[in-house]
C-alpha cells in the first residue's frame, strides 16, 4: 500500500480509496483526456497495468496527474506495488511543488510537458532520479528544460493511449520503431497506427518521419489548423513562442474567417515586459508567414483541462 | 463605422507588421495596392472588424476598397 502525503483530508481519503481499489485488483474505470473532444469511457484491468510495473522499493513519487485518470492511476499502481511514498502535487502551486520535491526527497516525477513548462525554470533538483513525460507532444525544448532542472534524472518520453496503455518510449522527442514495436506500431500516410483489439487503429496522431524507423509526433490531426490550405501545427508554434525570454507559456489556436479559413492566434502569458510587436518580429524570423500568429493576446494565465493539458476545446 | 475607427484598426495591423502607419484613409483606397495588405492581413482585418462590429466583411465575396468596407458595415 502507498504512503500518501496530502494535507487536505478529503482529498487524501479520495486518493486512498483509489489506492485500496488498486490493492484489491480487478477493474478500474477511466475517462480519456478529452483534449480534442468529449472524453471517452475506458476500463482497464489493474492486473494488466501491473504487468509493466518496475521494482523500485526506494522510489518517492510526485503525483502530478489527476488520480481518477489513467495516468494518475498508473503512478499509484507503480507506487503501490513497491509500497512507495506518494506526494500529491496535482493542482498545487509552484512553491508547494518545489517545497514538496525538496522536503519529501521526491525521486520520481511523471507529468505532462505543460506541467514542467509551467512550474520550472532555473531551479535545480539534484535528487530526482527519473522524469517521465507523457500525455501530450513533447518537444526537445521541454526535454532541455527538464535536463537542466533535474540534472541527475533519467528522462523518458512516453507515448501512450488511454485505450491501450504505453506504446513507445524515448529519451528525446524522436521515437524509433524496434523489431518488437513494429509488430504493434506502424506509420501510414504520416498517421500513427497501433494494433490492439485485433485490428490496426488510427490514433489520429500525425507524425513527421525522420527515416523509415524514426519519427517525431507533431500532434493530433484534429488540432492542426488550416490556413489557406496550409496545415499549421499549433504545438510547434507554441514551442517557438515558449523559448522566448519572459514568456511563461502560450496557447496557439485558429480564428475562423471566410478569406483564409483560419488565421493563427495566440494567448501568451509573460513574466516581465514584452510587447506584441516584438513577439511578432521574432516569430517572423523563424516561422512561415501563415504560421505567425496574426492576433496575439497577452494573458495572465492559460486554461488547462482536467489532465493538466492546454484546453483546446 | 467612421474613418477614424477603421484607420485605428488598419494602423494596428500595419504597426504590428512593422509597416508605416497611414495618416488618412480615402474611401477609394485599394486594400492591397494602397494600404499594402496581403491575404493574411486582410484575414486579420476581417477578424478584427467582426469582433467589434459583428460583421464578416468577406462573407459575401471579396472586398477591394475602403468604401466597400464602410458599405458593408454601415449597411447593418
Amino acid at each position: 500500500m502507498i504512503k500518501l502525503i496530502e494535507s487536505n483530508n478529503s482529498l487524501k481519503k479520495a486518493i486512498m480509496d483509489i489506492a485500496k481499489q488498486i490493492d484489491v485488483g480487478g477493474e478500474i474505470h477511466f475517462s480519456s483526456s478529452g483534449t480534442t473532444g468529449a472524453p471517452k469511457h475506458v476500463i482497464h484491468s489493474v492486473t494488466k497495468i501491473s504487468n509493466y510495473v518496475k521494482t523500485d522499493l526506494k522510489a518517492v513519487w510526485g503525483l502530478t496527474y489527476d488520480f481518477t485518470k489513467i495516468a494518475g492511476v498508473q503512478v499509484l499502481i507503480q507506487a503501490n506495488s513497491n509500497n512507495n511514498k506518494v506526494v500529491n502535487l496535482f493542482q498545487k502551486s509552484q512553491t508547494e511543488i518545489h517545497n514538496s520535491i525538496s522536503e519529501h526527497f521526491i525521486t520520481h516525477i511523471s507529468a505532462t510537458p505543460t506541467f514542467f513548462r509551467l512550474n520550472f525554470n532555473k531551479e535545480i533538483f539534484p535528487l530526482v532520479k527519473q522524469i517521465t513525460l507523457g500525455g501530450e507532444v513533447c518537444t526537445n525544448g521541454v526535454i532541455d528544460l527538464v535536463k537542466k532542472v533535474f540534472p541527475n534524472a533519467k528522462i523518458s518520453n512516453i507515448y501512450a493511449l488511454t485505450e491501450y496503455g504505453s506504446v513507445l518510449a524515448s529519451s528525446s522527442e524522436v521515437f524509433t520503431l524496434s523489431k518488437r514495436t513494429r509488430k504493434t506500431v506502424k506509420i501510414v500516410n504520416d498517421y500513427l497506427y497501433v494494433f490492439f483489439n485485433g485490428m490496426w487503429n488510427n490514433t489520429g496522431d500525425v507524425v513527421e518521419l525522420i527515416d523509415e524507423r524514426s519519427f517525431i509526433i507533431i500532434g493530433r490531426e484534429s488540432t492542426m489548423i488550416n490556413v489557406g490550405g496550409q496545415k499549421v501545427n499549433p504545438h510547434y508554434i507554441e514551442n517557438c513562442i515558449n523559448i522566448m525570454e519572459k514568456v511563461t507559456h502560450s496557447k496557439v489556436f485558429g480564428i475562423k474567417n471566410s478569406l483564409t479559413g483560419n488565421i493563427i492566434a495566440a494567448d501568451i502569458a509573460i513574466n516581465g515586459d514584452l510587447d506584441i510587436k516584438t513577439i511578432k518580429k521574432l516569430l517572423k524570423q523563424i516561422l512561415k508567414p501563415y504560421e505567425v500568429p496574426r492576433i496575439i493576446n497577452i494573458v495572465s494565465s492559460i486554461e488547462l483541462n482536467s489532465t493538466g493539458k492546454i484546453s483546446r476545446i | 463605422m467612421k474613418e477614424e475607427d477603421l484607420l485605428i484598426i488598419i494602423n494596428e495591423i500595419l504597426e504590428e507588421d512593422c509597416e508605416d502607419s497611414l495618416k488618412e484613409l480615402k474611401p477609394s483606397y485599394n486594400l492591397r495596392e494602397d494600404v499594402g495588405f496581403d491575404s493574411l492581413s486582410l484575414a486579420q482585418l476581417t477578424v478584427k472588424i467582426e469582433s467589434v462590429y459583428g460583421i464578416d466583411i468577406f462573407a459575401d465575396g471579396i472586398i477591394n476598397t475602403v468604401q466597400e468596407i464602410y458599405d458593408k458595415v454601415n449597411r447593418k
